[in-house]
Parts: C-alpha cells; sequence; structure tokens
C-alpha cells in the first residue's frame, strides 16, 4: 500500500477522533504493524489529540474519590476471600478460625505430673515421717519436702486458672465468626488481622498479627461496614492487640470489617485512603 | 498515604495489576481530572458524570489485566474507557440527536463565565486553541468524539454531504495540531 496516499487520506483524523468505523480502525492497526512510518503518523496525533483532551479537565467533585476506595476494598476482600477459600471448605469448618494464635495452654500432662508429684511426695513424706523422727537430719528433709509441696500446690492454682482462662477463650472463640482481615497495599502482604465476632451477643474481640506501629498522635480504628456504610467499632492500642485479644464495641450486624489509621482517638468516619486491613463476614 | 511519588507508566501498570491500592490513588489524583473533563463533556450532566467516573475508575482497576502494553499508551486506553462509557451512558439515556448540538452549543467550555471557576484548568490555553478553530471545526470535532456521532449523523447535523465528512475531519484535526504546536 501507499503509505503516503493513506496517511493523506484522512483515516488518522477519522481515527483520533474517534469517527473510524470498526472496519476502518481494524485495517488501520494492521497496517500501523505493517508500517512503521505510519504507526509514528498516528501516535504523533493522537499526542495532539490527547492535548487537546486533557486541556479540558475538570477536577471531580472530592466525594467520588471515597465511594471508589469503598468500592474497590469490597473488591478486594472478597477476591482475597476467594483466595483464602481455596477449595471447597465443609460447613462445619467455616466458625472455626483456620489460623489461630497459638494459646498458652497447659499441657493436660502437666496436670498428670503435678499430681503425681504431689502424691510421691505426700507418699514419702509419710514414709519419713514413718522411719523415725528422732533423726532430726530427716526431720529437716521433710520440712523442706513438705515447704516445696506447698509450693507445688500453689503452682498447680495458678495453672489451674491459667488453663480455665484459655479453655474458656477458645470457648468463645468457638462460637465466633472469624472475619480475616488483610493488607490492601502489596506493602505488608498476608494475613495481618483476625476479628472475632458473635452476630448474637454482638462481642468483638481484635487481634492483629502484623501493622506497622503508629505515629504517636495517631491510632488504628477499627470498623464494621454495614450495607456500604462504615460504623465505628472503636480505636485500639497496638499492645493490647498483637499480644492478645482487645475487645472492641459491639457489632450488631456487618458485611466487612476494615482497619483504618486515624488521628488519636479516632475519627467519625473512615480516611479510606488510610485503610491498612479489611476483611469480609463470611455468609 | 500522601506520598509525592511519580511513577512511571510501568509501574503504575505493574502496581494495578499487584492490586496496590496506593497506585490506584496515585491514578486517581493524577487522572481523573483528565478522564473527568471527558466524561463531563459527553455528558453535561455533573450528577451523572460523577457516577459514571466511578465506574470508568473501576472499570481500570477491574480491567487492568485486559490493557496491552504493547497496543498503546496507559492514559490513552484510559481515555477510551472514559469516552466509550461516557458514550454509552449518553446513549442508553435515549438522547435526541437534535439534543447533541444543542448540548454543545451550551458547552460549559464555550461559556467564558464558567471558566473562572477552575483556575487549576488550562482554560487560557484552550480558549487559545478554540479561538483559533472555526465553529464548525470546533464542533465537527466535539461531535465525534465527545457525543460519538458517525459520518451520517455529522452529516445530517452539520447539513453537508456525507462525502466531505472525513475530510473536513481531516481539515479541523489538522488546524487544531497546528495551533497546539504554535503553543
Amino acid at each position: 500500500m501507499d503509505v503516503q496516499r493513506y496517511i493523506s487520506s484522512g483515516i488518522i483524523e477519522s481515527y483520533i477522533a474517534g469517527l473510524a468505523t470498526e472496519l476502518e480502525v481494524r485495517e488501520l492497526h494492521s497496517a500501523m504493524e505493517q508500517s512503521p512510518e505510519l504507526k509514528t503518523a498516528v501516535d504523533a496525533a493522537q499526542l495532539d489529540m490527547e492535548r487537546y483532551i486533557q486541556m479540558q479537565s475538570q477536577p471531580p467533585p472530592a466525594s467520588i474519590k471515597d465511594k471508589l476506595f469503598l468500592l474497590v476494598n469490597n473488591d478486594q476482600s472478597a477476591e482475597m476471600a476467594d483466595v483464602t477459600a481455596a477449595g471447597a471448605v465443609p460447613a462445619y469448618e467455616a466458625e472455626v478460625p483456620r489460623e489461630r494464635k497459638p494459646l498458652t495452654l497447659v499441657h493436660p500432662a502437666w496436670r498428670v505430673m503435678a499430681v503425681a508429684a504431689l502424691a510421691g511426695v505426700i507418699g514419702l513424706g509419710y514414709y519419713i515421717y514413718q522411719q523415725g523422727q528422732a533423726d532430726s537430719e530427716w526431720k529437716v528433709k521433710y520440712e523442706a519436702l513438705v515447704s516445696e509441696k506447698e509450693t507445688m500446690l500453689a503452682e498447680q492454682k495458678v495453672f489451674q486458672t491459667r488453663m480455665q482462662e484459655s479453655e474458656s477463650m477458645l470457648t468463645t472463640i468457638r462460637n465466633m465468626k472469624t472475619v480475616n482481615m488483610y493488607t490492601v497495599t502489596t506493602a505488608r502482604p498476608g494475613l495481618l488481622g483476625t476479628v472475632y465476632w458473635n452476630p448474637k451477643s454482638q462481642e468483638v474481640l481484635l487481634t492483629i498479627h502484623n501493622l506497622p506501629e503508629p505515629a504517636a498522635d495517631q491510632q488504628y480504628q477499627l470498623w464494621s461496614i454495614v450495607n456500604g456504610k462504615p460504623v465505628d467499632a472503636g480505636v485500639f492500642d497496638m499492645s493490647t492487640a498483637t499480644a492478645g485479644f482487645q475487645k472492641m464495641k459491639a457489632v450488631p450486624g456487618a458485611q466487612m470489617f476494615a482497619v483504618t489509621l486515624e488521628k488519636k482517638g479516632g475519627s467519625p468516619t473512615p480516611t479510606l485512603s488510610a485503610m491498612y486491613l479489611a476483611g469480609k463476614v463470611a455468609g | 498515604m500522601g506520598t509525592s511519588n511519580t511513577y512511571t507508566e510501568i509501574e503504575l501498570v505493574q502496581g494495578l495489576r499487584a492490586r496496590d491500592q496506593q497506585i490506584f490513588g496515585y491514578l486517581y489524583d493524577h487522572y481523573s481530572p483528565a478522564l473527568y473533563g471527558v466524561v463531563l463533556k459527553v455528558l453535561n450532566d455533573e450528577n451523572t458524570a460523577s457516577d459514571v467516573l466511578q465506574e470508568v475508575f473501576l472499570k481500570i482497576w477491574r480491567g487492568i489485566e485486559k490493557y496491552d502494553t504493547e497496543k498503546g499508551r496507559l492514559f490513552t486506553w484510559m481515555l477510551n474507557i472514559a469516552r466509550n462509557t461516557a458514550i454509552d451512558t449518553l446513549r442508553s439515556k435515549a438522547h435526541k440527536l437534535d439534543q447533541k448540538i444543542h448540548e454543545l452549543s451550551n458547552d460549559v467550555y464555550l461559556q467564558t463565565s464558567q471558566l473562572t471557576v477552575h483556575p487549576s484548568v488550562d482554560h487560557l490555553g484552550l480558549t487559545k486553541v478554540l479561538e483559533k478553530l472555526s465553529k464548525e471545526q470546533r464542533t465537527i470535532i466535539d461531535l465525534a468524539y465527545y457525543k460519538g456521532c458517525t459520518q451520517e449523523e455529522i452529516a445530517r447535523l452539520l447539513d453537508i454531504p456525507l462525502g466531505t465528512v472525513k475530510t473536513r475531519m481531516r481539515n479541523a484535526i489538522i488546524q487544531l495540531r497546528n495551533v497546539l504546536k504554535q503553543m
């Protein structure tokens, strides 16, 4: 084809003004692949047209950005949920946290050992006692053993209390929905926070796995998203939320949870551009 | 998150593909005025334009996989999305063809009283360009680009023979490019 003639046919101008028919566009694209000269001519015209278009820029209303990011975050957490729910999850697993913080439970074996040791100590003490108390050396040993027994008893009480706490925490969490919250930027990949939420009791517990420490005048704030509207669920301190579980404000119903970085004490509405975590409530 | 980074086109595309919201925020801040300008000029209605702009950016966010770096620049691709989405909306609103002409003559950009509203926008340059084009040249470009008219529609609206639409468009664009070169 005669490139010069094609260039002066008006097709390029029609094309960049959006006037070319579909057939003409296809024709032009394949001709551009054949001829670098033509491609250069089209690109130059395109650039000029874009300059003209850009001259007519208008700043959009500020409210659009927030709305857009809320939608994008919705998208993102849905995507994340799809990724993590790879493969069919049996129904009974839905309520059980998939990733859980290792709780400092007391292993049952310790209980057995403590009891056995106690029995041994008492038995031995009794035996020694039987052996005649005249021997003062034995007496000293016996008293040492008795005090040791008391120490062990006290220790066992501590273990028991801890175990009851862990067990009740476990029971609470078992009855809660788990909402895994993921990063919304690629800077911090992976699971970064988990909300445990009981829709019946409306109780919310939050634990953070990985978030950067906020500045002194800032705090992270948890939000529940109800029908697309963010509802404040309270600010939290990193120390509590990373070490264990922080109780947050009650949430009656939610489709999503999200964490944003706000000024210290929290904000009435979330700064969506500073959203760090988001997660969808499963079914 | 107000970083003052600048990104290359490749970084932008990679960031969007990696679902990086910071990059998306940057993209929005930098390109929304241009895209909103297109959408608003197509629709001439701020409420509809706002909804369409949101839709445009969602299409960009969700459809970045469809963008082919070989086929053209990212900005060109985004402009096409903005233009097509806005024109589809315009058509679905069953705008009468005659109304398009009417809208063009009521165009906010052509009313100098409106031009002081957004001093950040390069209206001075635009006014200079528009002064150097004839009314018909301005209209033919805008009908094609901003209203998505076909050659037949333009022939009917401007009351010129169908065979001359392409030629007049060519002259209009050549004139536009010459004016831009002198700036």
